[in-house]
């Protein structure tokens, strides 16, 4: 078994019930883009492939191991497959840009000069320059935080990239950017990306396969164009009040 | 290069007192001028009182039975046990009572002030009231300013009773000594002037409490952080503050005091 | 309520031992560099607060005793006393959990906003040994030494009181003092002080790490860390100080 697979997973947060019967497959070698308005649930169902999040019931298999009942202990081999790209940049704020990408490292028992030049590649993957290794985080710009927290998730040299909504907060030519350097990352190093986010255009511009996720379930799957030509109910709506408020927004 | 780090430093806190005064001034010069509804200071206040009546009695009662241990602990080796009642009373109205419940106060309304209405205005709720054309002084911060004021002197007070009965139970319990030897000697050595001592305190801390915390929630800035920090600020400045007006109050009433021929 | 809090943070301070009986998990550049800040940060403080308060500690003794034996004579022992045993360390520990137990909360909750701390369990990095155990040990020494520093500031507060207000020469202030004082006095004030110290930084890391998303969620974890330390002090100060007095004593 090859990929993410949610089967018939249920999630509360709080009181709140979030993914309701959810399944989904996702192969390996894609970018897979799962769009949902916001607040509807998108993070969550990243956060549970690593197992920061467990279900209520049911089942999400990365590759052939079944995560919802594994401990920490286990969790870490998996976590070093399939590194997670967060909303916020969330670097620590007290270490520098090189600090940080080593901290993700230290576990590795990697000798200093590998670290070093994992680092090295990692930034120069997300078109980095290297001058930045001593800076702060808050000494940088939010784009470039950004590029720095998916430098940090590279490194480990992952086989999935879990990316929780990398263009959110960023001006146009950064998005476009972004959405280049995800299908850049995809294709360069190999490793499958699942991208979670609201934003149709950086969806259209880099799927290979697009799923909508709605009341805790996935209510479309298929290519970029099956979406736009989609007739179902759901896509019809999204996609209308997503133009509307894009339209709203030129304004 | 300490000494001009020191220099500004001791600026700062100065130009922050001037800020937080005038703030204060503006505050009362609304309340002066009724501008305020009544009723909202009133449910605002009674809410403040109830919610933290509980943990004011906690503190009470530990606090005064400290006292009684440590009085009684000193006073027995020098037989003057008659005397506990009275003193450790008067301690407490005059000085430890105020002053360490005021501590804890400082942060159960102060820095929960602090925390709402810091959150208020990074999340752009006080400017949105401005544009509405509403002041958000009058209609946020001075009846809310007041309902503190009012909760804070009110719980100090209740304070004093609570530590008294915790003082008497304690001794009771640890010292052997009954409600009555405890009571006797209260009225020779708790004067008015100590009792004034005890309320003008209470005033004073709750009106330090009520404007600082006010103030730095207020004008909290920077997100998330911004009111963490802002909220961490009112907690050391009121405790600083306390412990300095604690000291300015006594010595007052002690000169006044002296003046009346008192004590 | 208040209960299940109370466990979670005893699993918290659980926790956080059971990090130090694993030297191998220390991490004493972490543990210095908090040491700094709070150290730093809080000397002033601590001074300031304390200086104040031995005057009015003797001003108030000297108004007591005046009244009940009409004679200032042992006030500077008396004073001395209680500030060893009950505001040197009591008085510190407050001040610090409103300085530093404020900031480990904010700092702590921000990072949660932000987070950093979800990104930390994935790094495999423990939060209770990275974050927790150095505030935790920093803390502690932090608030150990300003005790010590805090009292003898009152003390000498209280002896500029005694000497230009009651009369009192220095020499003699200073003899009662080594003539009250008790070993078991000083004994009282480093446990004091200790227990404070540790008290404090696993109710402010607690509240910070659970707090909730957001603005909001900051100023909660920050208030709750100050009122909860705060009460803790108190209440522990209360039953140390039972101990210390009942034990033998009276």
């Amino acid at each position: 078994m090859t990929g993410i697979t949610f089967h018939n997973v249920i999630s509360e947060l709080g009181s709140r019930l979030v993914l309701n019967e959810l399944n989904l497959e996702i192969p390996r070698g894609e970018v897979s883009v799962i769009l949902g308005r916001s607040g509807v649930g998108k993070s969550v169902l990243l956060k549970h492939v690593v197992g920061l999040l467990r279900p209520k019931a049911g089942q999400i298999w990365l590759d052939e191991w079944e995560v919802t009942h594994l401990s920490e202990e286990e969790l870490w081999p998996l976590r070093r497959r399939c590194a997670l790209v967060f909303q916020h940049p969330a670097l620590l704020d007290s270490l520098t840009v090189e600090e940080n990408i080593a901290l993700g490292l230290s576990h590795l028992d990697l000798t200093p000069e590998v670290t070093d030049s994992r680092i090295d590649h990692s930034l120069q993957c997300v078109n980095l320059s290297s001058d930045i290794r001593p800076y702060l985080p808050h000494h940088l710009s939010f784009g470039m935080q950004k590029r720095v927290s998916i430098a940090r998730a590279i490194a480990l040299e992952p086989e999935y990239l879990l990316y929780d909504e990398p263009t959110t907060g960023l001006d146009p030519a950064n998005i476009l950017a972004i959405d280049r350097l995800i299908r850049h990352l995809s294709e360069k190093l190999k490793v499958t990306s699942v991208v979670v986010t609201h934003d149709i255009e950086s969806a259209l511009r880099i799927a290979d396969s697009i799923a909508l996720l709605e009341d805790g379930r996935v209510t479309f799957k298929g290519t970029a164009d099956e979406f736009l030509c989609s007739t179902h109910p759901t896509v019809r709506e999204f996609l209308k009040d997503e133009i509307l408020r894009c339209a709203q927004d030129e304004l | 290069m300490r000494v001009t780090a020191m220099a500004r430093k001791t600026d700062q806190i100065l130009s922050g007192i001037g800020k937080i005064s005038l703030f204060t001034l503006q505050l009362f010069r609304i309340l002066f001028r009724k501008e305020v509804q009544r009723q909202a200071v009133f449910k605002q206040m009674s809410e403040v009182t109830l919610h933290s009546l509980p943990i004011t009695a906690v503190a009470g009662i530990f606090v005064g039975g400290i006292f009684a241990l440590q009085f009684a602990a000193q006073m027995k080796g020098f037989g003057a046990d008659g005397y506990i009642g009275g003193a450790n009373t008067s301690a407490i109205v005059r000085n430890v009572g105020p002053l360490l419940v005021a501590f804890m106060l400082a942060g159960k309304i102060g820095a929960y002030t602090t925390a709402e209405l810091g959150t208020m205005r990074v999340t752009d709720q006080i400017d949105a009231l401005s544009t509405l054309g509403l002041s958000p002084l009058v209609y946020l911060i001075a009846p809310r300013f007041l309902a503190i004021l009012a909760a804070a002197i009110l719980l100090l007070i209740f304070s004093f009773f609570i530590s008294t009965l915790g003082g008497m139970v304690i001794c009771h319990l640890a010292a052997g000594i009954n409600f009555y030897q405890y009571a006797s000697k209260v009225p020779e050595i708790l004067n008015f002037w100590s009792i004034l001592n005890g309320v003008a305190k209470s005033a004073v801390f709750g009106l330090l409490i009520a404007a600082i915390s006010c103030y730095f929630g207020y004008t909290a800035s920077g997100g998330a952080r911004g009111v963490g920090t802002a909220v961490n600020t009112t907690a050391v400045t009121i405790v600083v503050s306390l412990v300095v007006a604690n000291y300015w109050v006594t010595s007052l009433i002690h000169s006044l005091a002296a003046i009346f021929g008192g004590q | 309520m208040i209960l299940r809090h109370m466990m979670e943070m005893v699993k918290l301070g659980a926790q956080t031992l059971a990090v130090l009986f694993h030297p191998k998990a220390w991490r004493p550049s972490l543990v210095l560099e908090q040491l700094y800040l709070m150290g730093n940060k809080s000397v002033g403080l601590v001074v300031f607060a304390l200086a104040f308060s031995g005057i009015v500690v003797v001003m108030e003794y000297a108004f007591h005793i005046r009244l009940v034996l009409q004679t200032a004579e042992m006030v500077p022992g008396f004073s001395s006393s209680l500030m060893m045993r009950e505001f040197g360390a009591g008085i510190t520990a407050l001040l610090l959990a409103s300085k530093i137990g404020a900031g480990m909360a904010a700092e702590l909750a921000t990072m949660k906003t932000t987070e950093q701390v979800e990104a930390l369990r994935l790094m495999r990095v423990d939060p209770v040994n990275y974050l927790v155990m150095p505030r935790f040990i920093a803390s502690s020494i932090v608030t150990l030494i300003l005790s010590i520093i805090g009292v003898a500031v009152a003390i000498l507060g209280g002896m500029l009181v005694a000497t230009t207000e009651l009369g009192v020469t220095w020499e003699s202030y200073l003899s009662q003092i080594s003539t009250f004082i008790q070993p078991a006095d000083g004994l009282q004030m480093l446990i004091k002080a200790g227990i404070f110290g540790m008290i404090t930084p696993i109710i402010s890391c607690y509240f910070g790490l659970h707090s909730q998303a957001g603005a909001g969620g900051v100023g909660k974890a920050t208030t709750e860390a100050v009122v909860y330390s705060a009460i803790a002090i108190i209440g522990s100060d209360f039953f140390l100080t039972w101990f210390f007095t009942t034990a033998g004593r009276i």
